[in-house]
């Protein structure tokens, strides 16, 4: 869900203006909550964070943009030097020697010259778009791009300066002992690397057991129990898996060292900067089915179990 | 409301004369019409009508409808975006329309859990968009 003043600046808006001055504590150390990702690492910013980070996004694609333009100026440069050149007359051929064989070929040497600068020249004036369609040059589309680019970045420092008017503060100055800190110096492409999950997946073992969850992926711990549950899944074994996850009858156990039925495990993947190629292998199914359906087999419904014979009888 | 019936308060955003449209808003608030009332996509006739950027009716639903705050208060998914009505007013750069909605008092400019829980429209929204009961 988003607020206004998140809603605000998402769309460019000065309304922006009105929010801050309406919601002035929130503006300091909101935290932006889109339903969907609530709760996710990288959502721990606050709005200061975001436009830090969209302040520095927008330098870069305006640097970016200033390199593409000079380049192409460059290129235009060039261009209006090349033309220059094939404008420029081409040498005579001395009328002495019109008599000579040579001055027959150097004659015709220079026709062919002249027809290919003339060919070249045509080239290099043509418009870059079809005749009797509008269309943008390159040049065009980059001055848009960069236009765009110096506008956005002015926008984003107005809110930046406006916020930090305001005192607004970070997400690590807010909760300097949070675990999971959001490293705004990471480019957005790399923000994987800034959580601890994603680092052990990159660097740690080549099969790490989490949690499943929607949008968190919590470690589960201790590699090797996780092993034998997988095993004792794979081959039915029913009294293995109960020991595993399930408290006795005496509840001796301490609850911190029952096994977790809702894992995933998943590999490591070949490349460390590629995160959505990663292999989720999801056993919370056949673990629950079977988990559950051998401490109570009144529930399971089969063919043959209890209830099957309850609801024939019926 | 089902998706492809529409809401007769709805309707009233196809009333090309305002002041025919007022009166017909006002008939049908009189007679029990609630601009709360959703369509199983959890989106109210209010919301559609803010969408609609029907200035003059919105207020006029802002004076006399009983049930006008919980629809301010009301999270629906439009604009690929979850959020109260001002939300879509909001991204839609509708000025007027945001400053009406606040200037009532009923729109506010801080969304709050109880806000949240309260807006909350019916049991469908749940079991559509399961997420809302992260933080309701």
């Amino acid at each position: 869900m988003h607020q206004p003043l998140e809603a605000s600046i998402a769309e460019h808006s000065d309304l922006f203006n009105l929010f801050i001055e309406l919601e002035p504590e929130q503006a300091k150390t909101f935290i932006p909550m889109e339903i969907p990702n609530f709760g996710a690492p990288m959502r721990q910013r606050t709005l200061l964070d975001y436009v830090n980070v969209a302040v520095s996004n927008m330098e870069r694609a305006v640097a970016t943009a200033r390199g593409r333009v000079g380049a192409l100026e460059l290129q235009a440069a060039q261009k209006e030097k090349d033309a220059a050149a094939l404008e420029a007359p081409s040498e005579e051929v001395p009328a002495a020697a019109q008599d000579t064989w040579q001055a027959v070929y150097q004659k015709f040497d220079k026709a062919v010259a002249d027809q290919q600068k003339a060919a070249a020249l045509a080239a290099l004036r043509q418009p870059a778009h079809n005749a009797g369609t509008v269309t943008a040059t390159p040049e065009d589309e980059e001055l848009t791009i960069l236009k765009k680019a110096l506008q956005m970045l002015a926008y984003y420092q107005e809110v930046q300066k406006r916020l930090i008017a305001l005192d607004a503060q970070t997400f690590d100055q807010s909760f300097p002992d949070e675990e999971y800190m959001f490293r705004a110096d990471l480019p957005i492409v790399y923000r994987q690397q800034a959580y601890p999950y994603m680092q052990a997946v990159q660097s740690g073992p080549a099969m790490v057991y989490t949690k499943i969850g929607t949008y968190t992926r919590e470690s589960v711990g201790d590699h090797g129990l996780y092993d034998e549950l997988y095993d004792a899944v794979w081959n039915g074994d029913h009294d293995k898996m109960r020991a595993l996850c399930l408290p006795s009858e005496e509840g001796t156990e301490n609850a911190t060292t029952l096994l977790q039925m809702g894992v995933q495990m998943h590999t490591r993947p070949s490349n460390p900067y590629e995160t959505s190629k990663a292999y989720f292998v999801n056993i919370i199914g056949p673990i629950s089915r079977s988990v559950y359906s051998s401490v109570h087999p009144i529930v399971r419904g089969a063919p043959g179990s209890q209830m099957g014979h309850r609801e024939a009888s019926a | 409301m089902t998706p492809g019936s529409y809401h007769a308060l709805q309707l009233t955003a196809l009333i090309p004369d305002h002041q025919s449209a007022l009166l017909v808003v006002e008939t049908l608030v009189s007679r029990g019409a609630s601009s709360n009332v959703t369509d199983t996509t959890g989106t109210s006739a209010f919301q559609y009508l803010v969408a609609s950027n029907k200035v003059e009716i919105i207020e006029a639903l802002l004076k006399i409808d009983p049930q006008v705050k919980l629809a301010c208060q009301t999270i629906s998914y439009i604009h690929n975006k979850t959020g109260p009505p001002i939300i879509s007013a909001i991204m839609d750069c509708r000025r007027t329309m945001v400053a009406l909605m606040l200037a009532y008092g009923e729109c506010k400019s801080l969304v709050t859990e109880e806000d949240f829980a309260s807006g909350i429209p019916a049991k469908f929204v749940l079991s559509k968009f399961p997420y809302y009961l992260a933080v309701s």
